[in-house]
């Protein structure tokens, strides 16, 4: 399978905050969620990725080809969904439509129009009205409107309520569908990448702390939960991270079978995409 | 082309702003030829451009940083950061050559006989370019407050200038007549030269600005 998007040792650095040798790969027909909480790097990595803020090391290389140097060619076949939509707000829809088309080679008015319907859009309708479920909405209409290969959304689905996230990730099932596609989709809401996410890429304090296929995530970590007692310096080592209560602990581990050998009578149950990524990034541990 | 669709956003951005703007320039060489025949074609043609330049620009920069992040969407689009600086100037391209227009438009109509001759549209161009040059730079570099805020300072600066120069060097004469003395052509060519490389290390200081800059 050929990787669609790959990124190496991607470097930004601001006065208080940097991105570290950023890795990761992203392989054709895959949807890669791109998880962090808020501040973790997220959205800078992916404005770094796109050429909007400036990388000071690393490479960026989509469908085999460095970005920077085929910058135009690359743009053409990616559909980018900001945070916010970033859209002249005095403008309609139409408007802001007929500025973007023009510079796409492959503009596909028919798609335009399909997904407007689809999303009960009105292009007449001036952008500073609309809300932000629409926002979104129109900004992955356009970034669908050009027979797009790869998908790039930072937080589209944040702060939208649960119909309309629903809707979106209908239509990214459908556009991956198509075959030889990619999307990489960064989120703080687990729960939509439970649902359609292929791969996660885990990034925290502007470092990747994993890259994994999200089944085998699930399948080869545990949730853990027993009495304190069974903690101490052999045991500890075997959870990623932990909470003590007054009633025992709970924590993460991806190594299940050690866990039940060194501490007999614990509770395993399987995790969800939140409990993992809390294990990799807090807790008390 | 690119570089249009970006003038045509322009345009679209502030086109209330446009067609305010275009019939009170075109006002302006009636009411001077009105109220003051006597003054040079070359000075009302002057505040026209500056009047047009200024009034155009400023809405355009004003709109444009109501939906700062906008340009970002244009540029994870493919246009590239390069056509985006390209298009401002452009723009004031536009700017002067509907101004140049009007004007002949304006004076043939009022049959005044004063057409403007290359000479004064050359020396218009080379003034409106050289304050352009300065200050498109400045906004790419520290955004439309700051470079307005520089700008007022400068203007002050400028208009001090020569009351100081006077009052410092008062027995100092410069001689222009070796300029005069030029052929016109010549003459011509040289304001031609000197807007063609004030322009180039304005546009070349904005991209590297521009391209230096987080959208």
């Amino acid at each position: 399978m050929n990787n669609i998007l790959e990124v190496e040792g991607l470097g930004k650095d601001y006065r208080d905050f940097s991105l570290s040798n950023v890795c990761f790969t992203l392989p054709e027909d895959c949807i890669a969620g791109f998880v962090g909480i808020n501040g973790a790097g997220k959205t800078t990595t992916i404005r770094t990725i796109l050429g909007l803020a400036k990388k000071s090391s690393g490479t960026v290389r989509m469908f085999g080809k460095d970005f920077s140097h085929n910058e135009t060619e690359i743009k053409n076949r990616i559909g980018v969904v900001l945070d916010e939509g970033y859209f002249y707000d005095d403008l309609s829809m139409a408007q802001m439509k007929g500025i973007l088309a023009p510079a796409y080679s492959n503009w596909n008015e028919k798609a335009y129009l399909g997904c407007m319907e689809r999303f009960s859009l009105d292009p007449r309708q001036k952008i500073a009205t609309l809300s932000r479920g629409m926002r979104m909405k129109f900004a992955l209409t356009l970034a669908l409107s050009h027979d797009a290969e790869l998908l790039i959304m930072d937080e589209p689905t944040s702060g939208l309520d649960p119909f309309v996230r629903s809707q979106f990730l209908d239509i990214i099932a459908d556009f991956m569908q198509q075959g030889g596609k990619g999307v990489l989709f960064s989120t703080h809401i687990t729960s939509d990448l439970d649902k359609i996410a292929d791969v996660l890429i885990m990034i925290h304090e502007g470092r990747i702390v994993l890259q994994q296929e999200k089944d085998w995530l699930l399948e080869s970590h545990r949730l853990v939960k027993g009495d304190r007692k069974l903690l101490d310096e052999k045991t500890e080592p075997l959870l990623l991270n932990f909470e003590k209560t007054d009633f025992g602990f709970s924590g993460i581990t991806n190594q299940p079978e050690a866990v039940h050998r060194s501490m007999p009578g614990v509770i395993t149950e399987k995790p969800t995409i939140e409990d993992i990524m809390l294990g990799y990034i807090g807790g008390e541990k | 082309m690119l570089l249009f669709q970006l003038v045509k956003k322009d345009l679209l951005l502030i086109k209330r702003y446009v067609v305010v703007t275009m019939l009170l320039l075109v006002a302006i060489p009636l009411f001077i030829m009105r109220t003051a025949p006597s003054l040079p074609g070359m000075l009302s043609f002057l505040y026209m451009v500056a009047l047009g330049e200024l009034m155009l620009l400023q809405a355009l920069s004003q709109t444009e940083a109501k939906s700062p992040r906008a340009v970002a969407l244009l540029c994870a689009a493919p246009y590239s950061r390069n056509t985006v600086v390209q298009a401002k100037y452009l723009f004031f391209f536009l700017t002067f050559a509907y101004c140049y227009v009007a004007y002949t438009l304006m004076t043939l109509d009022a049959n005044t006989g004063a057409l403007l001759d290359v000479m004064s549209v050359f020396i218009v161009l080379l003034c409106s370019i050289t304050i352009f040059a300065i200050y498109l730079p400045v906004e790419f570099r520290y955004g439309l407050v700051k470079a307005k805020f520089i700008f007022m300072i400068a203007v002050f600066a400028f208009s001090l200038g020569p009351i100081l120069i006077s009052s410092l060097f008062s027995n100092i004469s410069i001689d222009f007549s070796a300029l005069e003395a030029l052929p016109y052509g010549i003459k011509i060519a040289a304001l031609a030269l000197a807007s063609v490389v004030i322009l180039w290390v304005s546009m070349t200081a904005s991209l590297r600005i521009f391209n230096g800059k987080d959208l």
